[in-house]
């Protein structure tokens, strides 16, 4: 019998490898064997959605192959997320949103795979939201709004949602961090976000490091 | 100097005019706030989007000019829906209804008949002086727009059938405007920042975007007129995939011309590329400068142009520095 340090690495590996059947077949398996649901998700499919992050960093992967490893890695979510239980937070509610103007929610959905994984519940606010809806999600609590534009031309929205936050009374409780193509760490200062992440594997470090110290 | 129109031909001929070919390209949101008109109104009137390419075009003087109001006219015509905005580019809310999804027809869907009739003004207003290029998006492009470009590159690898069946849809499209815009005075220019090198793997762009491009370089060939290919990101390891197409001209973005030059050899027409950002931030000697880079990078067989179309808010003297720079 596979020893579970080795079936959590098999995970990580049919993610990586982008094989939707074997993640969730290996997934029944760590339920069958009553393993962590927990571990399975961090040292499983997060490891591997690490590995997929690598990749693509090395252009050995592109978007189609990381649309189809988070897909793959979403047939494990989906099957180990049920025997968590009730734990409806385990690290934290994270809300996640392209700005008004920006439909361009790829990366966004990539970072809310990466995050979901890492143990965090996510609020997905979608693309093309106005201001209101970041902030209503604030009010409703979650502890950190991560924003993104793809677009030079939409940029100046993530100054306007950190501006209502602030006007809400709700900064700096409620983390901000922003992500997209054009975004850098003088734009985010500027704007007053906490700040910034130029990968999805930098944002899900970058909220963890925030609401680990808050 | 010899009339624009003379040049690109004597360029696309084999003989490089002594003359440079220089064209930035401007499309319609730099040329409205040029002519202090709303980017809404210059993509969604015919008179307004040729009045501002033409004052544009005399104010600048470069070698051609291209028709082009935003990337999702093609989609919006089959259907898609897309939300304007007054000062800024439209862009493409929801993909078009999947059940009955077919060809527009050029002369009456969304804004096509619009793109044709600028067309049109714009071939009365500059005769044969000047080369007249009206966009069009390459099939990739256009199949992501039409099946949502998240369901699209996440179909690419494992569900050929979908894929295939939104690149026919799209090609079909491609097929009937390219003919429309060929009979409004226009030559194709294939645009196809989907397929763009830092999206989609080499293997990829060979499997399902070259084969579709190639078919559109034919048909524009097959219309008499000559063809030009822009692809958006890194497209350095695919630029010889590009040549593969056999468009006659090879627009690139940011990459490093000397390096795409060597790999193409000396006979491709190469396009392109200073750097966008540059000219929307920089100072018109650092934009001449850049140019001279280009310039000198690329060789004879060479058209002088932006990385990707003129950013909206360009100072218009780093645009001039652009063309100066071909001049001198």
């Amino acid at each position: 019998m596979t020893d579970p340090g080795d079936l959590f690495a098999l995970l990580a590996e049919a993610v990586a490898a982008m094989k939707p059947d074997r993640v969730a077949n290996l997934a029944r398996q760590v339920l069958e064997r009553k393993l962590s649901p927990d571990k399975a998700i961090t040292e499983g499919l997060a490891a591997g959605m690490r590995l997929v992050g690598e990749k693509y960093a090395s252009k050995v992967y592109f978007v189609p192959e990381v649309l189809l490893a988070s897909k793959a890695m979403y047939a494990g979510f989906d099957i180990l997320r049920q025997a968590l239980g009730d734990e409806p937070k385990r690290k934290g509610r994270v809300a996640l949103g392209v700005v008004r103007g920006d439909i361009h929610d790829i990366g966004k959905n990539i970072v809310k795979v990466m995050v979901e994984a890492a143990g965090f519940e996510v609020v997905d606010l979608g693309r093309n939201v106005p201001v209101a809806e970041f902030v209503r999600a604030a009010d409703q609590g979650v502890e950190l709004v991560g924003i993104s534009s793809l677009m030079t031309t939409t940029m100046p929205r993530m100054a306007d949602v950190v501006k209502a936050l602030d006007r809400r009374g709700l900064r700096p409780q409620t983390r901000v961090v922003i992500g997209g193509a054009p975004v850098n760490a003088m734009f985010a200062e500027r704007i007053g976000a906490d700040t910034w992440a130029p990968n999805a594997h930098s944002a899900v470090q970058a909220i963890e490091e925030l609401l680990s110290a808050s | 100097m010899e009339p624009a129109s003379a040049r690109v031909a004597a360029l696309l001929a084999g003989n490089p005019p002594e003359d440079r070919v220089v064209f930035p390209m401007v499309v319609a949101d730099h040329a409205a706030r040029l002519a202090r008109v709303k980017v809404g109104e210059a993509a969604t009137d015919a008179e307004t989007l040729a009045r501002v390419l033409h004052a544009a075009w005399q104010r600048y003087r470069y070698d051609m000019v291209m028709v082009f109001a935003d990337t999702v006219v093609e989609a919006e015509a089959m259907g898609a829906v897309v939300e304007f905005q007054e000062n800024d580019n439209a862009f493409l809310v929801e993909p078009p209804d999947d059940a009955g999804l077919q060809s527009a027809d050029p002369e009456c869907d969304g804004r096509l008949p619009m793109m044709l009739a600028a067309t049109r003004m714009l071939k009365e207003l500059l005769g044969d002086r000047v080369p007249l290029v009206t966009s069009i998006k390459g099939t990739f492009t256009l199949a992501s727009f039409l099946a949502g470009m998240e369901r699209f590159l996440g179909a690419v690898l494992d569900e050929p059938g979908t894929v295939r069946r939104y690149l026919d849809l799209a090609h079909a499209n491609q097929t009937r405007y390219i003919a429309a815009i060929v009979r409004a005075g226009g030559i194709p220019f294939i645009g196809d920042p989907v397929a763009s090198g830092s999206l989609i793997s080499p293997q990829v762009f060979r499997d399902l975007a070259l084969p579709y491009l190639a078919r559109l370089v034919d048909e524009i060939h097959a219309h008499g007129c000559w063809a030009g290919l822009h692809i958006c990101g890194d497209a350095m390891d695919i630029i010889t995939d590009m040549a593969a197409t056999g468009a006659d001209v090879l627009s690139v973005d940011d990459i490093d011309l000397a390096e795409a030059r060597r790999r193409l050899g000396p006979e491709v027409i190469l396009m392109g590329n200073v750097s966008t950002q540059l000219v929307q931030g920089g100072t018109p000697g650092e934009v001449g400068e850049a140019a001279r880079q280009c310039l000198a990078d690329a060789g004879p067989r060479f058209i002088l142009s932006t990385a990707c179309d003129v950013p909206a808010g360009s100072p218009p003297e780093n645009v001039q520095a652009i063309v100066d720079a071909a001049r001198s």
